[in-house]
């Protein structure tokens, strides 16, 4: 069953298969996983949203167009449940004067300290990766998190590449301008 | 070479795209450049910082087992997903008699008031979409980003009328077709006039967006009309001179939304539907869905029969012209609605999800925001209607 397609996969599931859906969860688990952990930032946490990712997707996959490639479908699902986990959770999105407080923090950084504030960076970066419109994170996400190309990324979103491009650009752009009190301070000092 | 130009350009350079040309040519330039050099060094930071932060991540071991195990309880994937139950069977009667019941506490009510009834109003900051929640960025400027050919949409910018698509007229208009521009007919037999009055209607987008929600309109005396924006959580207020050259301008940020930006929507729920009396408090009309799907009119002296006069209803929405003329009103899909209760008449102004409207001073255009099948954003649109 290894060499099914992901789509010919979800037809035996359709038809009771379980092993063709464990499949699928051994075939994704990763990208799932890292999604979870990367938008919530706390790996038991992530566990939770990834399982209940794949539970949705079971639930919704008599409605997966078979016609169309699964794992952009299956990939906008397990997002938009992270992040409707993490807005149940109400887990608070980091504002500008939070970042500029965090900068003058990092502005006294020569201590043991580091460590905190790297989980800080990690922490601000997430935030500012979730108030990102979701045109904009999704190739972001697909090109770091999954290491696709300008090619992958539009395929599996089903846009041009030239449009891949110009999110990219916007998306990073935005990320840059939120978080220049971080990005800028090696330049500062 | 711009600096516009050159942030392009750094772009393709970081995600290794450039060729030895390009390469030389942006060198150049950010050897002339100390901010593009800056922004050379900030893109490169903030990719080494998105390439360790986003790396991937081992799953636990048991991760698979965990999620089949959670699944062992369904046989099939349908078996796990959630179905409506069917609506209960009802004749027309109980519905008539439902609506009538509804009309009829509404008025009540507002006698026992001795006429003082309050209609409540939805604060707006509830009426808005969840996806304002993102926050988008902006240009920095009341200018358009125009200078690449990568920028997909301008910022804010009025759509120029000649630009949109021709006129398209239309019979019958329950709903109109999707475009930038939307047209449509509506005639008005009205007795009291002579004779029967048949006038077009254009609905024009005015203001777009491809990286913020434009919200919350409000009509100007004078023509113009003003509307937030939402950018890096905070809101920005604009004002435009609808269908002129006039760039529009930007007037304030600030970090909530004025309640008294968009006060026209009425809201008063009544057994499941949305009751609203006419300025004059002549009239009442009910918005409602589900079985008793439609909007309903009726004299507000006498509620006990209401007249159905379309046969979509059941949003929330629902905004008097101030001379109780008009009013327009949502399905539950947030598609927009005008009915002329004098004419006894309602059809279809617009299609897309409607989440806030204001009237002119006149009464006769309304300024709307609505979000478009297949738009990420809300953008802002005017109709003027007879």
């Amino acid at each position: 069953m290894q060499h099914l397609t992901d789509e010919e996969l979800v037809a035996l599931c359709l038809e009771g298969d379980k092993e063709a859906f464990n499949l699928i969860v051994e075939r994704y688990q990763k990208q799932a996983f890292s999604l979870a952990y990367r938008l919530g930032g706390d790996y038991d946490e992530a566990r939770d949203m990834a399982q209940e990712a794949f539970i949705k997707v079971y639930s919704e996959l008599s409605r997966f167009d078979c016609q169309r490639r699964f794992f952009p479908w299956f990939y906008r699902i397990a997002q938009n449940t992270c992040i409707n986990f993490l807005n149940k959770k109400g887990k608070h999105l980091t504002s500008v004067e939070d970042i500029e407080a965090f900068s003058d923090t990092l502005a006294a950084e020569n201590t043991p300290e580091t460590v905190i504030l790297k989980d800080e960076t990690s922490d601000i970066l997430r935030q500012a990766l979730l108030e990102l419109p979701e045109q904009f994170r999704e190739p972001l996400i697909l090109k770091y998190l999954q290491g696709y190309s300008y090619r992958e990324i539009a395929q599996t979103l089903d846009l041009p590449e030239s449009t891949i491009e110009t999110r990219l650009y916007r998306g990073r752009q935005m990320l840059q301008k939120k978080l220049a009190p971080i990005l800028g301070r090696e330049a500062k000092r | 070479m711009s600096c516009k130009q050159a942030k392009i350009l750094i772009n393709r350079l970081i995600d290794g795209l450039l060729s030895d040309e390009q390469q030389a040519s942006l060198q150049m330039h950010i050897a002339s450049c100390p901010q593009c050099a800056i922004f050379l060094q900030e893109a490169k930071e903030l990719d080494a910082l998105l390439s360790e932060q986003l790396s991937v991540v081992t799953p636990p071991a048991d991760f698979a087992a965990t999620v089949m195990a959670s699944l062992a309880q369904a046989e099939k994937p349908a078996d796990i997903i959630k179905f409506a139950p069917p609506p209960h069977k009802q004749n027309m009667l109980w519905r008539m008699t439902s609506i009538a019941a509804a009309l009829v506490l509404v008025v009540g009510a507002a006698l026992w008031y001795n006429g003082q009834t309050q209609i409540p109003q939805i604060p707006v900051a509830e009426n808005l979409p969840a996806v304002v929640e993102n926050q988008p960025e902006n240009q920095p400027e009341n200018q358009p980003d125009n200078s690449s050919q990568l920028i997909e949409t301008p910022v804010s910018q009025p759509v120029d009328k000649e630009q949109e698509q021709p006129e398209q007229k239309i019979e019958e208009a329950p709903i109109i077709a999707a475009q930038e521009e939307q047209t449509g007919q509506v005639e008005l037999p009205k007795v009291a006039y002579g004779s029967h009055s048949q006038t077009a209607f254009t609905v024009n987008r005015l203001a777009i967006s491809e990286e913020a929600e434009v919200l919350a309109p409000k009509a100007l005396p004078e023509g113009s009309v003003q509307y937030y924006t939402k950018y890096l959580g905070e809101y920005q207020l604009w004002q435009c001179v609808p269908n002129s050259d006039e760039e529009p301008q930007l007037l304030s940020a600030q970090a909530e939304l004025p309640v008294e930006s968009s006060t026209t929507m009425e809201y008063n729920e009544c057994f499941g539907g949305n009751v609203v009396f006419s300025p004059d408090k002549t009239l009442l009309v009910g918005s409602f869905g589900g079985d008793t799907q439609g909007f309903w009119l009726s004299d507000s002296s006498s509620a006990d029969n209401p007249e159905k006069l379309y046969a979509a209803g059941g949003g929330k929405l629902i905004s008097w012209a101030s001379d109780s003329g008009k009013v327009v009103f949502t399905d539950e899909d947030g598609n927009l609605y005008v009915a002329f209760p004098a004419e006894k008449l309602a059809v279809g102004l617009f299609e897309g999800e409607v989440v806030s409207v204001s009237w002119s001073e006149n009464n006769k255009e309304l300024f709307f925001t609505a979000k478009k099948a297949g738009d990420d954003y809300y953008a802002l649109y005017s109709v003027v209607l007879p």
